[in-house]
């Protein structure tokens, strides 16, 4: 693996370095003349010739680090092999698999078999109408995965700009800001949305940013605290001191060192958000064709014949939800645990 | 070197070491401990050899710079490690019975029977959803008493460690005490199984000066009731001077010097223990007199190979032999021994030589606060963090400014640079013109007229910037020039505060906390600062550290004529540093004077227990006077005289009653006091034994 052999050269540049400062300090000062002239020697703390390269690599190793931690983690790994397959699916489905979504299963004699269970033939089985279960749920990844980062991505952007103006202005605004927000959470999100849908119409578009809209608040929470513990640093005063505006404070100062909760604020959303963009398709909301593969509709329209010990249709796009979602977590927490570490 | 020599080296070593120090009647007996950390795998030395013994009511103290194995030593003494921690090689003998070794029901009962620990913050130590009756109660039934024996027995211990009102004190919760109280209770529950062993790893570290005294005073007493042995760790060598017998002083895991405490500290034999003594400003040293000794280099890193001498590549009497012989233990007398090959010139090495800076004080005043006061409201009730505070600062001038934590010494800082307005009518003049409230209203030459240095640097510096990138926007911010010039004054400016270039391109943590002050410092200095704010720069700082840093500071001082606020608890820092000193009390100014006079002649009481609190780093046993109770409360503040509640020369009929005025005993030295300077040099007579009450 290539990161394997970066880490034993940056190693290597780190050790050669520190022999060449040790060999300096050696030939360095042959008599000591006393008594010591400190000022000419507090100072040189491992100086070495190299050092800004050092110091380069020094940054670099502590990135090693972190990639290394993240990589040797089976919850990131797993978690992403999940995800990258999903992708995959959502990009080029007809890879997987040789059916299209609203495709009729044919055998070599041209006989359909409609409400089979898994077989050589179909492996997740077949629906009512004969389509195979496992090419719509390949082809149902689609749609999750266009709606659910999206208005997941928007919502952190909105999130972080509140967070930032109410954790690190404080005072009215806050007060204001952090009652709009406890109204907003104690609305059932799914009811929230149902209305905003039927009102707007069930594009895209509506969807998404319903959907950002109703986790903003959330978002903004977690960023307000971490912003507000942030502020009391005295790096803000300083930046105060020196005469420097909020707005300069808190998107220049304050927001890198806040980056890697918005990262893991944003996995988080996006398995949340995969959760309702299902939600709301199992409840017929979808911005699609009725025929279309999702997972969510696919789930509602099939749940029914359980009871007819036809599990099939309906059990394996639900896995399909559950697998993603619980990838997308794995990652959220392994992201979480290196930021942390 | 092969490494045969270096077994060879080790068994030398080994064989020497036992000779030394050892006592038959020890309650701890640490022989050669090897214990290292293991880091991916790789298990890194942190202990290279340690042996020492503590006697039965003898007080060990051990010394040395952070990272130097003294906290590692102290929790292996009580078998408390990381599961990453390997024991390669020596024994840990306590209350004759080898620690190493013990199962955990063993180590329970030698834990809660035979030994005790006090640890550094006693608001961690302690539960914050437990009563303390029930907490300390919990020591004693660990050794098998019920519910009712144990509530008694902890009433009692809280009484042994000079609680005056047991019973209300059981009653509450952590979070009711203050610091001092609660470390009383640490110690109660450390006593509960009368301990052969008691450990205390810097138990006054996070108290002030004049709590941190009668804390001491209480570990004193206590040792000669119980007899115990007491290891005591402490990066402050003020209170291991104070109590203890022998000190051993640590280096990259290694002791390199032992001895009775006078000896050690007052002839070192090894240049390790002359540097950290030498970097202190002590005996009453001015910056006028001399720069402050400093250790050139870094502590080696915890696993560094170290085959001679660990103290090699800092010491200034380094040579081959050095480099190439390990130094076998080297004994001086009966008790007191080294590892040094030329023990016999490290006298040579005791100061620095004169300073050639004049310190130039100017006549006109720069800064001037008059009738500032600050007021917070908290909870819907007014307090008053400062009140009506006068004060000048002449160019080039350093005031120190001393107090308790909670005396608005940060307040005052804080509102004088704008951070948070003063109440309406007092006024702050810079150069005889007022300045705005805060700094955000302040003009840019205002602004860059007053910066500030923080105590923590890893606070005051953005950690996702680089030193170059937070220079530069200090530059272009303060000073209004762009591009190349910028880059060039940022050199400059590294230069002057003697970071190499290389510094420049890295983040804050990629620097030792002495170049992340010295950053700090740049920062403060980037626009030609008229007066720079100092908050405790270097009390996160080890010794050796602080005195380049304080060299730095005085030498910046005389270059630049600048004028510092320089607020420390740390009275001999301020003594070298400062010109004159302000003590704060409750937001008051209660005595402001030269520093001289500060320190010779008569002063304000408060400022007389304040200076008697200190542990002497000399020896020297002052009178102590204690402080009664604890600090009020600043939004219910005493009548009359504010701190007239601790006074011990308080009149009654008069201090309670009239606030005193401002006097002046003497030309430039100001009291706030109704005694004269005949009644403040009676000397004061100390009545009984003072009791830690309650702040209510």
């Amino acid at each position: 693996m290539s990161s394997a052999t970066d880490d034993e050269a940056e190693l290597n540049l780190t050790r050669r370095a520190t022999l060449e400062s040790n060999s300096d300090a050696l030939q360095g000062d042959e008599a000591p003349t006393l008594p010591v002239e400190p000022e000419d020697k507090y100072d040189t703390e491992d100086e070495a010739e190299d050092g800004a390269l050092l110091a380069a690599a020094e940054r670099r190793k502590i990135r090693a680090e972190r990639r290394k931690l993240l990589l040797t983690s089976p919850a990131f790994v797993i978690g992403s092999l999940i995800v990258a397959f999903w992708i995959l699916c959502a990009i080029a489905p007809g890879v997987f698999t040789q059916w299209g979504p609203n495709e009729v299963v044919r055998l070599a004699d041209g006989s359909t078999i409609p409400r089979t269970g898994p077989s050589a033939d179909a492996w997740f089985g077949t629906d009512a109408i004969g389509n195979d279960v496992f090419a719509r749920v390949i082809y149902g990844a689609r749609p999750v995965l266009i709606l659910a980062p999206i208005a997941a991505a928007l919502s952190v952007v909105a999130g972080t700009l509140l967070g930032l103006i109410m954790g690190y202005v404080r005072g009215w605004t806050d007060e204001i800001m952090s009652r709009i927000i406890e109204a907003f959470l104690s609305i059932p999100v799914i009811l929230l949305a149902l209305m905003v849908l039927v009102i707007f119409g069930r594009s895209r578009l509506v969807i998404i940013v319903t959907i950002a809209v109703l986790f903003t608040p959330v978002v903004t929470r977690t960023v307000r605290s971490t912003v507000m513990a942030e502020a009391q640093l005295d790096y803000v005063t300083s930046a105060k001191l020196r005469g420097e505006n909020n707005l300069y404070v808190m998107v220049r100062e304050i927001l890198p060192n806040i980056t890697s909760v918005v990262v893991v604020e944003f996995t988080v959303r996006v398995g949340y958000a995969i959760f309702t963009v299902a939600t709301l398709a199992f409840l017929g909301l979808t911005a699609d064709d009725a025929t279309s593969a999702d997972w969510g509709r696919d789930v509602a329209n099939n749940y029914g014949l359980i009871q007819a010990d036809q599990w099939w249709p309906s059990v394996f796009p639900a896995l399909a939800i559950a697998s993603l979602v619980i990838a997308v977590n794995l990652i959220a927490d392994s992201l979480d645990r290196v930021s942390k570490a | 070197m092969s490494n045969d020599d270096q077994t060879n080296d080790q068994a030398a070593d080994q064989a020497s070491d036992q000779t030394v120090g050892q006592y038959a009647d020890a309650v701890l007996s640490i022989q050669d401990l090897e214990l290292a950390y293991e880091v991916r795998g790789v298990p890194r030395a942190v202990l290279r050899g340690v042996s020492f013994d503590v006697r039965p009511g003898e007080a060990y103290g051990l010394v040395g710079e952070s990272g130097c194995g003294k906290s590692t030593t102290a929790y292996a003494a009580m078998r408390y490690m990381p599961d990453n921690a390997i024991i390669q090689g020596g024994r840990i003998l306590a209350a004759g019975q080898d620690v190493t070794d013990m199962t955990r029901a063993e180590l329970r009962r030698f834990r809660s029977h035979d030994a005790s620990m006090v640890y550094q913050d006693p608001v961690q130590a302690l539960n914050p959803a437990l009563r303390i009756g029930r907490q300390v109660a919990e020591s004693f039934r660990i050794l098998g008493l019920d519910k009712k024996q144990a509530m008694l027995r902890a009433e009692y211990a809280l009484e042994r460690v000079k609680i005056a009102d047991p019973k209300r004190v059981m009653d509450r919760y952590p979070h009711q005490l203050s610091g001092g109280m609660l470390q009383r209770v640490v110690i109660a529950m450390a006593l509960a199984g009368d301990p052969q062993l008691l450990v205390l790893d810097e138990p006054t570290t996070g108290l002030d000066a004049t709590v941190e005294a009668e804390v001491l005073d209480l570990v004193r007493d206590l040792r000669h009731e119980t007899n115990a042995a007491i290891l005591l760790i402490a990066h402050n060598l003020g209170v291991i001077r104070s109590m203890c017998d022998r000190v051993g002083v640590m280096y990259a895991g290694k002791i390199v010097e032992q001895g009775e405490a006078q000896d050690v500290f007052e002839s070192p034999k090894h240049p390790y223990t002359m540097g950290l003594l030498n970097a202190i400003p002590r005996k009453g040293l001015r910056k006028t007199d001399r720069e402050l000794f400093t250790i050139p280099g870094n502590l080696p890193q915890i696993g560094a190979a170290l085959p001679t001498c660990v103290y090699v590549d800092r010491c200034p009497l380094a040579d081959e032999t050095c480099r190439t012989v390990t130094p076998p233990v080297v004994q001086v007398d009966d008790t007191h021994w080294t590892r040094c090959h030329h023990l016999d010139r490290v006298e040579s090495i005791r100061t620095p030589a004169a300073t050639t800076n004049v310190f130039e004080v100017g006549t006109e005043t720069v800064l001037e606060l008059s009738g500032v006061s600050k007021t917070f409201r908290q909870r819907g009730h007014d307090v008053p963090a400062l009140v009506s505070v006068d004060l000048g600062f002449a160019e080039g001038e350093t005031l120190g400014l001393v107090g308790e934590s909670g005396s608005g010494k940060s307040t005052l800082a804080k509102t004088l640079l704008g951070i948070h307005p003063p109440d309406e009518g007092g006024v702050i003049t810079l150069d005889g013109r007022p300045v705005r409230a805060t700094a955000t209203e302040r003009r840019e030459s205002s602004i860059r007229a007053m910066q500030m240095v923080f105590q923590n640097p890893d606070s005051a510096l953005n950690r996702s910037w680089t030193v170059r990138r937070i220079l530069k926007r200090t530059v272009v911010k303060l000073t209004g020039v762009k591009g190349k010039e910028a880059d060039r004054r940022v050199t400059e400016l590294a230069e002057a505060m003697r970071l190499s270039p290389r510094h420049l391109d890295m983040r804050p943590r990629q620097l030792s906390g002495g170049l992340k002050q010295r950053v700090a410092i740049a920062r403060a200095f980037a626009g030609d600062p008229r007066i720079v704010v100092c908050d405790e720069p270097t009390s996160a700082l080890d010794v050796s550290v602080q005195a380049a840093i304080l060299n730095l500071l005085a030498n910046l001082q005389n270059d630049e004529r600048t004028s510092y606020l320089f607020i420390s608890h740390d009275i001999g820092v301020v003594r070298y540093l400062a010109d004159r000193i302000a003590v704060m009390y409750l937001g008051r100014i209660m005595e402001l004077a030269d520093t001289d006079q500060i320190f010779r002649g008569v002063h304000h009481p408060y400022t007389e227990a304040l200076l008697s609190a200190v542990p002497s780093i000399d020896g020297e046993t002052e009178n102590r006077i204690p402080l009664g109770g604890e600090i009020p409360s600043p939004a219910n503040p005493p009548s009359g005289c504010v701190f007239h509640t601790r006074c011990h020369r308080a009149i009654e009929g008069l201090c309670e009653v009239i606030e005193p005025e401002m006097i002046e005993l003497e030309p430039g030295h100001w009291s706030k006091c109704h005694l004269t300077v005949e009644q403040l040099s009676q000397p004061v007579e100390i009545r009984g034994e003072r009791l830690a009450t309650l702040a209510d």
